[in-house]
């Protein structure tokens, strides 16, 4: 933006305007001698900023202060006052906001990680008082980025706010999850459908995410999102692992493929949960067995299955029959 | 690009930021004071502070921090505005030492800024004799949400955890925390536990590395660790798995220098720092560095940014055991984010601290 406003030859900076004529620019007083911390801006930015500050100040409500934010925007797009003056004008003015949300696209487009343009319209959306095409928009920035955290929080804004639990949104995240199955934002939208939709989770709604999960888990074992997403289910539905005896088979499945973590550590989590309720040699030595291979196997972590292994000897020996 | 910590050219780059910052920065123009807090505190880190700054330019930027106060409008009274500007940005005259602030439209305090703000003048040696503490801790009380979360300004529809942990250390610094509705605090902190047990910016969002480490250094400046954390032991196991030879700040994602601050300070405080890998932790943040100092945000990327810049040195300040190239770091408290060193040194001149 900065650099197209600079090749336009005709540009005429704001303060020399003839409709600006009657403002009297006010500098930003940065009276800080050496100046600290100072940009470099360029000088239409200086200029437009001065008029601004004089407008603002004055707290005009006007096309001309519109057109001026727009301006100023797209060299700062993070600047939330602007915006803020912004959403009050287009408010006074009773403009069209639907008008609005369309302007600003590819504003969004360009600025999709900056949290000021998804704010912006989401204040629109919230005074229109309707989701309009936003879902259709949201999907198009996560094609650019499907883990753009901002455009994930404004889709579950929308979601509850409009209450568009429909399962439409377990197909579109389906989608995204055939296209990355390591998509971990995805698999944390699937995980807030069911959590927050307005219908409680049943046993079988349970069990049909669970065998989702191990589905996926099949294609791809090394992958921790659908193994933290069964764990999540099984919470939500209130059981623990050791009520799914097929999470378990799908462990024992698994878990000797040496390229992978996750299913040893999910069968070592269940074979912890068991010898801690009925304490037996052949449990503990397993436990041993297993943190020896998640050592050379999860080896960032060795410190940390070290000091698991640490604990299982300290129960143990607390315990009347020590094993070791 | 390096294989070593490259301290003097880190300096040098601290010292280019805070004369000048290239025409990029613009964007940023409303939050220089952060741009301030990361050159002030990682000169400080580099131990090049009084070498860069001489007393008197300390003076003069301890006085432009005070001019960005905003205090009570004698009419309106305190509405939500009070505490600090990024920037003059508004067209404020410099007035250091005003003690009210006539009201203007749209001219409000940030958060983000009033927390940095405090920093700084702690690092640069204040007593904070010029804060307004009563004005700032009414502010807060308005910026809380009802859930608990809070909005950096007091118009605007943006709330979520980042906020929630400014209005904590400053509530700390000025020791009071009567601004903040601590049950409600705690209530969104936990409503903000994913199911994997890291921490999200708020109800239902996928779980991060920043709204992590400024969840659990927020429960841990209110001193309610246990309270606010569903499962401490499995929040600490989801911040040890995000190391992949730096950090990743979500699952799956490649791993990024500022996530070496956020989730190493995090596993800090949670106790958990002797867990990790420190030589392929270290190996990554100094291929991060770039040949004109400071560090970018990952190692394929050649220029830095100010913010990678400080949490690269931060986050190597955190570690315990300091190999020779870094042995210069002071260790980092690491809930406010500054030298332990410097934070034992100034932090009993705070006046709000030394007269109870």
């Amino acid at each position: 933006m900065a650099e197209q406003e600079q090749n336009n030859e005709t540009f005429v900076l704001y303060s020399k305007r003839p409709e600006w004529s009657d403002i009297e620019p006010i500098p930003q007083y940065d009276e800080s001698k050496p100046r600290l911390i100072s940009i470099n801006y360029d000088k239409e930015y200086t200029d437009a900023m001065d008029v601004f500050r004089a407008i603002v100040k004055k707290k005009e409500i006007s096309e001309r202060a519109l057109e001026l934010t727009e301006f100023l925007i797209g060299y700062n797009p993070a600047h939330y006052y602007i915006w803020k003056y912004r959403q009050d004008i287009l408010l006074q003015l009773n403009y069209d906001l639907r008008e609005e949300l369309q302007k600003m696209e590819e504003t969004t487009f360009d600025t999709m990680k900056s949290y000021q343009i998804w704010h912006h319209r989401q204040v629109m959306v919230d005074n229109l008082n309707d989701p309009v095409e936003e879902m259709d928009l949201i999907k198009i920035v996560l094609e650019y980025d499907a883990k753009n955290y901002h455009a994930w929080a404004y889709r579950q804004w929308l979601i509850t706010r409009f209450n568009l639990f429909n399962n439409s949104e377990l197909e579109y995240i389906d989608e995204l999850l055939l296209e990355d199955i390591r998509n971990n934002s995805a698999w944390n939208q699937r995980m807030f459908f069911y959590n927050n939709r307005p219908e409680i989770l049943l046993d079988s709604d349970a069990e049909n995410e669970i065998n989702y999960a191990i589905e996926k888990i099949k294609v791809l074992p090394n992958n921790k999102c659908p193994w933290s997403y069964l764990k999540g289910i099984i919470k939500l539905n209130e059981k623990t692992l050791l009520d799914y005896p097929n999470v378990e088979e799908l462990c024992i499945q698994l878990k000797d493929d040496k390229t992978c973590i996750f299913p040893l550590s999910m069968y070592y989590e269940i074979c912890e949960m068991k010898y801690r309720k009925d304490p037996t040699k052949e449990g503990y030595q397993n436990l041993l067995k297993i943190i020896d291979e998640l050592e050379n196997r999860d080896f960032r972590r060795v410190n940390y299955w070290n000091n698991k292994l640490n604990q299982i000897k300290s129960f143990n020996k607390q315990n009347d029959k020590s094993f070791d | 690009m390096s294989e070593t910590f490259e301290k003097h050219k880190h300096i040098k780059y601290f010292e280019r930021c805070f004369k000048m910052l290239p025409y990029q920065y613009t964007s940023s123009d409303t939050n220089r004071m952060t741009f301030l807090f990361f050159c002030i505190s990682g000169l400080d880190l580099l131990g090049a502070l009084d070498d860069v700054l001489t007393p008197d330019i300390k003076q003069k930027t301890i006085d432009w921090i005070y001019a960005q106060q905003i205090h009570p409008d004698p009419e309106i009274g305190n509405i939500g505005q009070c505490g600090y500007r990024g920037a003059p940005f508004l067209g404020h005259k410099f007035e250091p030492n005003s003690k009210e602030t006539i009201h203007e439209p749209y001219d409000a305090s940030n958060l983000a800024m009033t927390y940095t703000a405090l920093i700084c003048l702690i690092i640069l040696g204040d007593d904070l004799s010029r804060v307004n503490k009563k004005a700032i801790i009414e502010s807060i009380s308005h910026l809380q949400q009802k859930d608990g979360s809070f909005s950096p300004v007091i118009f605007g529809m943006e709330y979520d955890m980042r906020f929630l942990y400014c209005a904590s250390v400053i509530s700390y610094i000025l020791n009071d925390w009567s601004g903040i509705n601590i049950d409600k605090a705690i209530d969104f902190i936990k409503k903000s536990q994913t199911y994997d047990f890291g921490i999200s910016q708020g109800f239902g969002l996928e779980s991060h590395g920043g709204p992590t480490f400024c969840a659990v250094a927020a429960l841990s400046l209110m001193n309610k660790i246990d309270e606010g954390l569903k499962s401490k032991k499995d929040t600490l196991l989801w911040c040890l798995s995000r190391q992949v030879d730096g950090f990743q700040g979500r699952a799956n994602k490649p791993p990024d220098t500022c996530y070496s601050f956020w989730i190493g300070a995090a596993i800090d405080i949670l106790g958990g720092y002797h867990f990790l890998d420190h030589e392929a932790h270290k190996k990554f943040l100094y291929s991060t560095q770039t040949i004109y100092g400071g560090f970018a945000k990952y190692p394929e990327i050649d220029f830095p940014d100010i913010l990678h810049s400080y949490m690269g040195i931060a986050a190597l300040a955190i570690i315990p055991e300091k190999t020779e190239e870094i042995e210069c770091l002071p260790q980092l408290e690491t809930r406010l984010n500054m030298s332990k060193k410097t934070f034992d040194k100034n932090f009993p001149k705070n006046i709000f601290w030394n007269n109870n």
